[in-house]
């Protein structure tokens, strides 16, 4: 991470302003260097107290989302890969959603879905939350082919490519947009077997009088959204307070891989899109504890992440 | 739920027994009788058997004692272990993995976080303090007695708290033409109604207003053809509050229970 700026400080023909440069250059691998070395006193103190963050953004503002879908299209029915940028480039979450389908026998008239995460170290609970949070908003009774005989079993794997902060939120919003890119193949019943066609035009070539089903795309009736917050007690700065003790709470939205190390708390709300006061799910855990006001705040936010998360999932089905 | 509620006499009882609703109409909550073993395995350096109606979690807790694997040590600070064991054997079908055994894993993540707030841990640098649960008998609130369970243990194993957390389970539910009812401390069968919503809120004792950490399981919310109970900005405030005045309960019963053994145990010691 440490440059050496003494070689260019010699050659000073190629650059007019070279003591600029080269100050600029010192200045950069000093910070690299405090960051990695000690991220909990300098985080703090050379960014929050001055109201930024590592990448630029302000506390309220959330990293650049994008959601694309139907990125995988040899295997997988579906599939969706999201993107957290950060301003610099630096602090980039990704993750990739793919939704493949079997055939089995269900024990009610509706079929099954099941959340597996990669890497799997450590992310046990992740999985399991997924996992709930996707059984809660699935219908699973548009899976069903034969009742009690045959449904769709789903799996959806969810791969996190490159984890930076608000994991969480990614492996959400992937999963859902792998859902809504899902399309179900054509299928045929014959004899008792359900067998599955290549397209919908091999479907419309069939006798009228086998039992047959047309390609179908998942219907979602709730959309979640999430939304990831940091808590960070810091110190407030002397201008701020007269008394030097105190020191307050400071919310970050979407926090990035170093800034949620340093983070002393974290709280995930998930939001129906399709129905902003429903609530899905809210969690909070960490070493400080929040009081009313800022779980009332973190509701707030949490609306005004879903209104900007909506547009771009509607758009991608 | 209309099967869970029974009618009789004109009250309006939920299905373990307790009341439901005041002769006004308004919600009434109770919490299920608590019961408190303390000291009850010997190996253990603290443990606690808390039962809360028919719910029964045992803890036991081995600590500070040293890591047995050396990358768990932490400078500066104690580590907190959780492990929870339901008691539910392995099915011999391991594809689905029983929602159950996943559900725990994430427990064991939001105790050992709560736990970790709440101990002294720059007391007892690198070492490690590990917490044993054992669901004895699931009737609801599992994750709430587990959590009272564990601290209890802590508290008879000696281990410093600068915090006492008091979980409280809240049941929302919709009964019939009633608007959204706010119940304490569910049962096995409300809480397993796909209709009803459960959020957990663990506060602390220093300053009941504040909140630890938060956990729910919301309704199935994608059956639209019948209402489901739904969790609002409003209901999480309303819990909010609610949990603050629930926490004192859980306290005092606590301070009841290591007041008991302290006086057992000085008689024992210092009878002669």
């Amino acid at each position: 991470m440490l440059k050496a700026p003494a070689q260019k400080a010699s050659s000073s023909k190629s650059h007019e302003l070279g003591s600029a440069d080269v100050i600029q250059e010192w200045a950069d691998a000093t910070l690299q260097t405090a960051l990695s070395l000690d991220p909990n006193a300098y985080i703090p103190e050379l960014f929050w107290a001055h109201k930024t963050r590592p990448d630029g953004r302000i506390f309220g503002q959330a990293r650049q989302t994008t959601i694309t879908p139907g990125v995988l299209q040899q295997n997988a029915l579906g599939s969706a890969l999201v993107k957290l940028t950060g301003g610099s480039g630096t602090s980039n979450t990704h993750v990739l959603a793919g939704v493949t389908a079997d055939i089995g026998q269900p024990s009610a008239n509706q079929g099954d879905l099941k959340v597996t995460l990669t890497p799997s170290n450590n992310n046990g609970p992740l999985e399991s939350w997924l996992q709930r949070l996707l059984l809660q908003v699935m219908d699973l009774e548009q899976l069903g082919i034969i009742p009690g005989r045959a449904a769709f079993g789903l799996d959806v794997t969810i791969c996190i490519l490159n984890p930076n902060g608000s994991i969480a939120d990614a492996c959400l919003l992937a999963a859902v947009g792998a859902l809504q890119n899902t399309a179900l193949p054509p299928i045929v019943v014959q004899e008792g077997r359900v067998y599955t066609l290549d397209n919908d035009a091999q479907q419309k070539e069939l006798p009228e009088s086998w039992t047959s089903f047309a390609s179908q795309t998942l219907n979602l009736p709730v959309i979640p959204l999430p939304l990831s917050m940091g808590v960070m007690r810091i110190k407030a700065s002397k201008e701020d307070d007269n008394n030097n003790n105190e020191s307050k709470q400071q919310w970050l939205v979407d926090p990035s891989g170093e800034e949620e190390e340093v983070c002393q708390g974290a709280i995930t709300v998930v939001l129906d899109g399709l129905d902003m006061d429903n609530i899905l799910s809210l969690d909070y855990q960490g070493k400080v504890s929040m009081d009313h006001a800022d779980l009332a705040l973190a509701l707030r936010m949490a609306k005004g992440r879903a209104q900007e998360l909506l547009p771009l999932l509607q758009l991608g089905s | 739920m209309t099967s869970s509620i029974s009618k009789s006499n004109n009250t309006v009882r939920r299905s373990d027994g307790r009341l439901l609703l005041n002769a006004d109409g308004s919600a009434c909550t109770t919490l299920r009788p608590l019961s408190c073993e303390l000291s009850c395995l010997q190996r253990a350096d603290g443990s606690s058997l808390w039962k809360s109606g028919s719910t029964q979690v045992m803890a036991a807790v081995y600590g500070p004692i040293a890591p047995r694997i050396p990358s768990q040590e932490k400078g500066d600070e104690a580590q907190v272990s959780v492990v929870i064991k339901s008691g539910r054997h392995n099915n011999a079908n391991n594809n689905s993995k029983s929602n159950n055994s996943m559900l725990e894993r994430e427990w064991e993540q939001l105790l050992t976080s709560i736990l970790t707030a709440c101990i002294d841990t720059h007391a007892y640098a690198r070492t490690v303090v590990e917490v044993v649960l054992q669901v004895v008998q699931d009737d609801g609130s599992v994750l709430a007695a587990a959590l009272h369970s564990s601290v209890a243990a802590l508290m008879d194993a000696g281990v410093s708290l600068t915090n006492l957390p008091v979980a409280t389970t809240f049941l929302l539910s919709i009964h019939k033409e009633k608007p959204l009812l706010i119940l304490l401390d569910p049962s096995s069968n409300e809480e397993t109604n796909p209709e009803n919503c459960v959020l957990v809120m663990v506060t602390e004792n220093n300053d009941p207003k504040r909140i630890l950490a938060t956990h729910s399981m919301t309704a199935t919310s994608s059956k639209k053809t019948k209402t489901v109970a739904t969790l609002s900005a409003t209901t999480v405030l309303s819990c909010a509050q609610a949990a603050a005045k629930a926490t004192p309960a859980v306290v005092t019963f606590w301070r009841l229970a290591m007041e008991q053994r302290v006086t057992r145990e000085s008689q024992t010691l210092w009878s002669s």
